[in-house]
């Protein structure tokens, strides 16, 4: 479902317990994530960061020769590298300490497979800008690049909120993306009360992406949560 | 302390009955006394009076009798009778130095006090005036015996003011110890109060309440280092937990997702994934419900807009993927959408979180859950109801009753009990009830 763009991204795993480095490893190298660098010390790991210059960084807290706050910290002289902390600590302190430094996310142990590539795609669309390639929905073909949609023989643009709406939605496909995010997305941190507006929009990029508006197959509402993007079916 | 003041005054009031109750029992015995010696005295034979009486009887007949001579010479009593112009006119066993003539004046004295150091009582009769003497110290003689008839008047007034005075003195020697009693022993009374609480106490106390004071302390002392070693194994416990069970969820949900595996693996598979998912849970409620028992200061209460934060949890939760047994229908109020909640959102979502999981334990069957969040009399309200099974009569009997510990423990493990918990913390309410349809609904209620 990724983008091969993503999934080219290097990642370093920094995990002392042998065992746990292997099945993120598997998780990653079935996903299809080939680039990964794996150290089992803040030493190695230090040495690995600087040397193979990773695009994300996922550590674990407690290491055998330092904390993986430590590690992170020397990395951060040179490097704004994105760093997910994986850990076994889970006192708020703790995730405070680590987001204070500069972490982008924190993951608690245990984690579900599923959870560890959500957070990783996560951050890696938020850091680095795929060159939008067309998407493919149901009844018609986002182009990003050009703001504009195919429907059909239809070539019609998008407004400025159409676009950041699709943008949004198109990062998270398949998943459900809350009225509040899309807002903030549209109009920055606002409160609330954007909702009814939120919808017009909604309402009109349907007329535009969809067959049949009134009966939406690409553009689906959650009632009470949000919206989600569904790609269209592979031909 | 209200209690304590009660105690004080029921105290001081047992001790001030007891100084009365004291103080009539000194009167009577003092009142037993005093009639005891005037009537032996009024028993007595020979008390001036009927001495007196006795022998001016005899003396105005003629002379003293054999029988009173002897009772005058048993007790070393003297008679002497003087006429009108002070002379002796009759003795009997006059001691030496009694003079035989007295002028007026000596007279007037004698016969209020004493004739050379012998008490002396005198009687009028038709010769003269008997003059009976008794032996030296053996009777007090008041000679001023006279009191200002405004004193005797104003006398009850006297002890009125007397008694008044005296139960003011008395009430402010209660109050002032009253208060004294109290303020020594406020800190102390306030530091079992906390400590009862399960509060850390750092009690000063001075004087004889010192060592009191110090136990204390060393009672809290010993309270939070328990507390510590308990929150610190806990924590030790749960943290060497999250390895292994990472390896156990991630290989499991693997091999649930393989597609080169037979059935029946994969389906054990999904078991232990499923359960080691429980047991996640339960990791990770341990660990809250620890901080939550132990180190109540650690919580970071903020204003949240709490909508977008259930909603991105749930969110969250359905984009991780849930069973398809399972369904969510999600209705929040417009009010409930600008409701800003002082509170922890990490801990409300983990309440939502057990709420969810509850409703997906007991219906194995599958359901469809119902979210509700809206605003009700100044509550933010957090419904989640189910169309499962419901709750059985005993489990909700068991809930109202509030040794609900018991509930928890027999039927819903760590889950609710943490719920519960949380909404304590939050200052909020936390209601069990069957719907009407069918399933079980669960309200939470925080104040905004």
């Amino acid at each position: 479902m990724e983008s091969s763009f993503l999934k080219s991204k290097r990642i370093l795993l920094v995990e002392d317990e042998m065992e746990l480095l292997k099945m993120e490893k598997l998780i990653l190298n079935e996903e299809g994530f080939e680039d990964l660098v794996l150290a089992t010390s803040k030493k190695e790991g230090v040495e690995l960061a600087y040397q193979t210059r990773p695009d994300l960084i996922l550590l674990d807290v407690m290491l055998p020769d330092g904390s993986g706050f430590d590690l992170m910290q020397e990395i951060r002289t040179y490097s704004s590298v994105p760093v997910i902390f994986l850990t076994a600590r889970d006192q708020p302190i703790d995730k405070i300490d680590g987001l204070r430094l500069g972490a982008d996310d924190y993951i608690v142990k245990p984690f579900l497979p599923e959870e560890l590539l959500l957070r990783i795609y996560a951050i890696l669309r938020r850091c680095y800008k795929e060159e939008e390639q067309p998407l493919k929905l149901e009844g018609s073909l986002l182009d990003f690049s050009r703001a504009e949609v195919k429907k059909g023989d239809q070539t019609i643009r998008l407004t400025a909120m159409e676009y950041n709406l699709l943008l949004t939605l198109s990062k998270n496909i398949g998943k459900i993306v809350s009225v509040d995010t899309l807002c903030e997305g549209i109009w920055g941190e606002v409160p609330f009360g954007y909702e009814n507006s939120l919808n017009a929009h909604i309402r009109r990029v349907r007329e535009k992406i969809e067959k049949d508006p009134s009966h939406p197959v690409s553009l689906i509402t959650l009632k009470g949560l949000g919206y989600k993007l569904v790609a269209g079916s592979k031909k | 302390m209200k209690g304590l003041g009660q105690y004080v005054s029921q105290y001081l009031k047992t001790f001030l009955s007891f100084i009365f109750l004291l103080f009539l029992l000194n009167l009577i015995l003092l009142g037993l006394f005093i009639g005891k010696v005037v009537q032996e005295e009024y028993d007595r034979a020979t008390t001036p009076t009927k001495m007196l009486a006795l022998s001016s009887q005899e003396l105005e007949q003629g002379t003293l009798s054999k029988k009173v001579k002897q009772m005058l010479k048993q007790n070393s009593l003297w008679i002497m009778v003087l006429d009108e112009n002070g002379h002796q006119i009759y003795a009997y066993d006059l001691p030496k130095g009694i003079a035989s003539s007295y002028t007026l004046q000596e007279v007037a004295v004698f016969s209020k006090g004493y004739l050379n150091d012998y008490p002396v009582f005198v009687q009028s009769m038709d010769q003269g005036l008997l003059v009976l003497g008794y032996p030296k110290e053996s009777f007090f003689k008041f000679t001023s015996n006279y009191l200002p008839a405004s004193i005797i008047r104003s006398f009850p007034l006297f002890l009125l003011a007397l008694f008044c005075l005296d139960l003011l003195i008395l009430f402010i020697v209660y109050s002032v110890s009253k208060q004294k009693i109290v303020k020594n022993t406020q800190p102390i009374l306030d530091g079992i109060e906390k400590l009862a609480h399960g509060k850390p106490v750092t009690t000063e106390a001075k004087g004889d309440l010192w060592p009191i004071a110090q136990q204390l302390n060393q009672a809290s002392k010993r309270l939070v280092a328990q507390n510590e070693a308990r929150a610190n194994w806990i924590h030790g416990v749960s943290h060497d937990i999250r390895t292994p069970l990472s390896m156990i969820m991630g290989y499991a949900k693997r091999i649930e997702k393989r597609e080169d595996l037979a059935d029946p693996i994969k389906d054990e598979a999904k078991i232990i994934a499923h359960q080691s998912q429980r047991i996640k849970d339960l990791v990770d409620d341990l660990n809250i419900a620890s901080r939550l028992e132990y180190d109540g200061q650690s919580f970071q209460m903020k204003k949240e807009r709490i909508v977008k934060r259930v909603r991105q949890y749930v969110i969250d939760w359905m984009n991780t993927g849930i069973d398809p047994l399972y369904s969510l229908e999600v209705n929040i109020s417009a009010e409930a959408e600008s409701a800003e909640l002082n509170c922890e959102a990490r801990l409300i979502e983990r309440a939502l979180h057990n709420l969810l999981v509850n409703s997906m334990l007991h219906n194995k069957q599958g359901c469809t859950i119902f979210l509700d969040v809206y605003t009700e009399n100044q509550m933010v309200i957090l419904k989640v109801a189910d169309d499962g099974i419901g709750f059985s009569k005993a489990q909700l009997d068991r809930f109202k009753d509030q040794a609900s510990v018991d509930f928890y423990q027999k039927q819903h493990g760590l889950g609710l009990a943490l719920v519960n918990q949380i909404v304590a913390v939050h200052h909020g309410k936390m209601i069990l009830k069957n719907r009407v349809s069918s399933g079980a609904e669960i309200l939470l209620a925080f104040p905004q």
